[in-house]
C-alpha cells in the first residue's frame, strides 16, 4: 500500500500515564499524534499449552490453549526534545518538573533503589484510510525496554524505542484519530554539544571532533509473574541492574589526544551532552554524568584517525543513578495519572 | 494537564514512609506536614515520591504557597529543594532518618 507510512498514525498523550497498570487512558484522551519514520504496527506473541509434541498417530484433535500474550511496538523516529522527554519520564518515573511559564524544566533522575515498576501508557493505531476501521487496535500497559539517540553527522538525530505491551490488542472501530502531528523540536547533528573533563578539572568541548554520539538506555523490563487472573502482561519490572545507561562516540582524533590520555589513566570524568535546539523558548535536552571512565579505542576512518570511546558511567548516589537529564519543554508537567 | 488540588495525592501503597502503616494506609490528619515553597526557586509543579514498588508524582498547585501532605510526599519535595517545612507544621521532618 503505497500510502500506508503517511496514512499510519498512532494517537497518544504525552504528558500522561496510566493510573494503574493495563487499564486504557480514555480513547477521548488519546489526542495527540506523533509521525514515525517506518510501518512498524504492533505485534503479539503468544505462548499455547498444547499436546502437540505428544501426538502420535490419530488420537483426535491437538489440544491447543491460550497461556499467555505480550507485545512489542519498535519505534523509529527523527528525534525531538518533546518525544525524548515523553519517553525518559516514562521509564526513569522519577522527575521532578518546575517553572511557571513555557519552558519548564524537568529534570529527570534514575528510580530509587526500591522502585521496579516503570509507568506504562495506552495507544491507538491504525491505517487511517476509508474502510480500514477495523483494523484500528488499542495497545495498553505498553512500557518502555529499551530508548536510544543516536546522532551521526550533521543529519537528523534518530530516536529509536520498542514498546512492551501487555499482549491485548483490542479494536477500535469507532476511534477518531488527531488530524495533526504534535508540534515537535527536531534535533539535528550540529545541535549537540559534547564536554568532556576530568572531576575537578577544565571543561574540553569536543563538539568540533565529533563525528557520531549514541545513548542507549536499557530497561530490560521483564513480565510479572504474578499469574493473575487473565492471559495478559500483568505488570512490567525494571530487569536485573536495570535501567542501564550506554554511552559511545566517535572523535576525529589519535592517541596524542587528551581524552585517549583518560582512557590511559584512567582519569574520572565528567560527560555533559547538550541537545539544544536554540530556539525560543528554550528546547533542549542535556545528559550529565557526573562520574565515568572512558574506555577508547584508535582506529581509522577511510582518511584519519578516529578514537571510538565508551563510557563507563558510575552511580551517585545524589543522582540515584549513573546520569541526570534536564529537559527543557512546554509541557508543566509529565505523567499525569489517567484512567 | 490535570488539575490537582494542593496536597491531593494519587494512589499510594503502604510502605514509603518509614512507618508503620494502618491497613487503610491512610495517614491520620495528624500526621500530615505544612510545607512551604522555598524562596527563590523556581517553582515545581511535579515532584516523584517513592510509593512502594513504583514512584507517583505530586503535582502542587501552582498558585499555592503553602502545602498540607503526607510524610512521604514531604520527604520528597524537601528533597527536591523547592520546598521547606513550615515553622506552624505540627509535625517536622527528621533530617537523614525515619520520621
Amino acid at each position: 500500500m503505497a500510502g500506508t507510512i503517511k496514512a499510519y498514525r498512532t494517537a497518544l498523550l504525552t504528558t500522561a500515564a496510566e493510573a494503574v497498570y493495563g487499564v486504557q487512558i480514555a480513547d477521548g484522551s488519546l489526542t495527540q499524534w506523533v509521525e514515525v519514520n517506518e510501518f512498524e504496527p504492533g505485534k503479539t506473541e503468544k505462548t499455547y499449552r498444547t499436546d502437540a509434541g505428544r501426538i502420535k498417530g490419530v488420537r483426535g484433535i491437538t489440544q491447543r490453549q491460550l497461556e499467555s500474550a505480550m507485545g512489542t511496538m519498535p519505534r523509529q523516529m527523527d528525534a525531538s526534545v518533546e518525544v525524548i522527554t515523553w519517553l525518559l519520564a516514562l521509564g526513569l518515573t522519577n522527575v521532578a518538573s518546575a517553572g511557571t511559564v513555557d519552558p519548564w524544566t524537568h529534570t529527570i533522575k534514575h528510580p530509587p533503589v526500591c522502585t521496579l515498576v516503570p509507568k506504562s501508557t495506552s495507544l491507538v493505531e491504525g491505517i487511517v484510510c476509508s474502510g480500514l476501521t477495523a483494523g484500528y487496535k488499542l495497545f495498553k500497559g505498553c512500557v518502555i525496554e529499551q530508548l536510544s539517540i543516536e546522532m551521526d553527522g550533521k543529519g537528523a538525530v534518530k530516536l529509536g524505542w520498542t514498546w512492551k505491551t501487555d499482549g491485548s490488542e483490542t479494536t477500535k472501530g469507532s476511534f477518531t484519530f488527531p488530524t495533526s502531528t504534535l508540534a515537535l523540536t527536531y534535533l539535528l547533528g550540529s545541535m549537540l554539544t559534547l564536554e568532556l573533563h576530568p572531576n575537578g578539572g577544565g571543561s574540553i568541548d569536543i563538539t568540533s571532533l565529533l563525528n557520531s554520539f549514541k545513548i542507549t538506555l536499557n530497561f530490560n523490563v521483564q513480565p510479572r509473574k504474578t499469574s493473575s487472573s487473565s492471559v495478559f502482561v500483568s505488570g512490567y519490572r525494571y530487569g536485573g541492574d536495570a535501567p542501564t545507561v550506554d554511552i559511545e562516540f566517535q572523535v576525529s582524533a589519535d592517541k596524542s589526544h587528551a581524552i585517549y590520555g583518560y582512557h590511559e589513566n584512567d582519569t574520572l570524568l565528567t560527560l555533559v551532552a547538550t541537545f539544544d535546539a536554540n530556539v525560543t523558548p528554550a528546547r533542549s535536552v542535556v545528559c550529565s554524568v557526573s562520574n565515568c571512565h572512558i574506555n577508547a579505542e584508535e582506529d581509522a576512518d577511510d582518511i584519519e584517525p578516529v578514537l571510538n570511546c565508551k563510557v563507563s558511567p558510575l552511580d551517585i548516589a545524589a543522582n540515584t543513578g549513573p546520569a541526570v537529564w534536564t529537559c527543557k519543554t512546554g509541557v508543566a508537567a509529565y505523567l499525569t495519572p489517567l484512567p | 494537564m490535570e488539575e490537582r488540588k494542593a496536597g491531593e495525592q494519587g494512589s499510594r501503597g503502604a510502605g514509603d514512609t518509614g512507618m508503620e502503616q494502618p491497613a487503610a494506609a491512610q495517614e491520620p490528619e495528624a500526621f500530615k506536614v505544612l510545607l512551604r515553597r522555598v524562596k527563590g526557586v523556581e517553582p515545581l509543579t511535579c515532584v516523584s515520591v517513592e510509593d512502594g514498588r513504583s514512584m507517583r508524582q505530586w503535582y502542587p498547585d501552582p498558585t499555592a504557597e503553602v502545602f498540607e501532605v503526607d510524610i512521604a510526599t514531604a520527604r520528597a519535595a524537601v528533597d527536591s529543594g523547592g520546598f521547606e517545612v513550615d515553622p506552624k507544621s505540627r509535625v517536622k521532618l527528621k533530617t537523614g532518618g525515619e520520621q
